[in-house]
């Protein structure tokens, strides 16, 4: 999701928060796709995802009355589809149902659980997307900061230290204006 | 689930949720019920004005959730009339001389007084929307009063809102121009 994106869906759940109806519509149509693709990374089975956003999308209008200002309601919204793919996870393991092959080898391997793994793809991804927007100089003393050696050529220790304190610190204000955290 | 049945099931889900978060405001009209019992006033009357009052109350909050603390401090600001006139009338007349004075309808009037400046002084300190802040209060604070002050009849109630209007209407108009 574009920050752009992500701040008009903040401010429409605000709206919708303190009881503007007319913001419904929009908050609607933007969260119904974003949660179905964060619950299909989620769950292997297309319909127990589809099950999940909607369950998600129900919990999230119920409780929009409580969303707070101040913290990110996409977040939250998140965290709702999260749970509800775990209980859904849950039920089916209840019931002893069939995981899916990569699932179970994945639990099998000891790895990450799909979920965690799709968090962490998503992490990633939104790393990635914050260092693209450097400007190529800071990129190349942040890869170097991450190089074995961890100097940049031609540059004295002290100057690679000030330029990686400043690509850092560009980079926290990117990540800033993106996703609202450090 | 197809799309429009979705979506007029989370349309719903909202609403009630709504609902349900500006229900509790309905509790404190059950106590003014029970204070407005206590001091004497008829039932039916208290029954019709704590009924009016909460659905009042829910609307207003499951309307707009800003209206939240407007008609808490409502609430708040309505004891005093509610209250006041009663306690007044237990200590009897205010006697000095020969002459006796019944000091009811002035509580009334001071009461509604101060509750309206409670309301008005804190409408001028509301982030935002002070006009809808002040007069939501001032309803509020009125239909919860009103009971108290209907021991004096209806002059009791008049006074009241007298009361009401002078205490809070000059600090929200000060406040209106100063923003204008």
């Amino acid at each position: 999701m574009e920050p752009t994106e992500r701040r008009a869906l903040q401010a429409a759940l605000v709206r919708l928060a303190g009881g503007d109806r007319s913001a419904f519509p929009f908050v609607y149509a933007a969260l119904w796709p974003l949660l179905l693709r964060f619950t299909a990374r989620l769950l292997a089975d297309r319909a127990e995802a589809e099950d999940a956003a909607q369950a998600a999308l129900l919990k999230l209008f119920e409780r929009a009355s409580s969303i707070d200002p101040e913290r990110d309601g996409v977040a939250f919204a998140l965290g709702i589809a999260a749970y509800e793919c775990r209980s859904i996870r849950a039920r089916a393991r209840r019931r002893g149902a069939q995981l899916p092959a990569e699932v179970l080898a994945g639990a099998a391997a000891k790895t990450a659980t799909p979920e965690e793994a799709a968090l962490a793809a998503e992490l990633t991804a939104a790393a990635e997307e914050a260092l693209g927007s450097l400007r190529p100089a800071d990129i190349e003393v942040l890869r170097a900061a991450t190089g074995a050696d961890r100097r940049l050529p031609g540059t004295s220790p002290a100057t690679f230290r000030k330029r990686l304190q400043r690509a850092l610190e560009r980079l926290r204000a990117v990540w800033r204006t993106r996703h609202g955290t450090d | 689930m197809a799309p429009i049945e979705l979506h007029s099931r989370a349309r719903l889900a909202y609403e009630l949720g709504r609902l349900r978060a500006a229900a509790p405001l309905a509790l404190p009209a059950l106590l003014v019920a029970a204070a407005a019992l206590f001091i004497g006033r008829p039932p039916a009357l208290v029954a019709s004005v704590c009924a009016g009052l909460a659905v009042l109350s829910v609307a207003l909050v499951f309307a707009r959730s800003h209206h939240r603390p407007a008609v808490r401090l409502g609430l708040l600001a309505g004891v005093a009339p509610l209250v006041l006139p009663f306690a007044v009338r237990s200590f009897g007349h205010l006697c000095t001389g020969g002459a006796c004075m019944e000091l009811c309808l002035p509580t009334c009037l001071v009461a509604g007084l101060l509750a309206g400046l409670l309301v008005g002084f804190r409408a001028a300190d509301a982030a935002a929307g002070r006009l809808s802040f002040g007069l939501v209060a001032a309803l509020i604070a009125g239909l919860a009063g009103a009971l108290g002050c209907t021991l004096v009849g209806s002059a009791g109630v008049l006074g009241m809102i007298a009361g009401l209007a002078l205490g809070s209407a000059p600090l929200l108009l000060r406040e209106q121009l100063s923003r204008g």
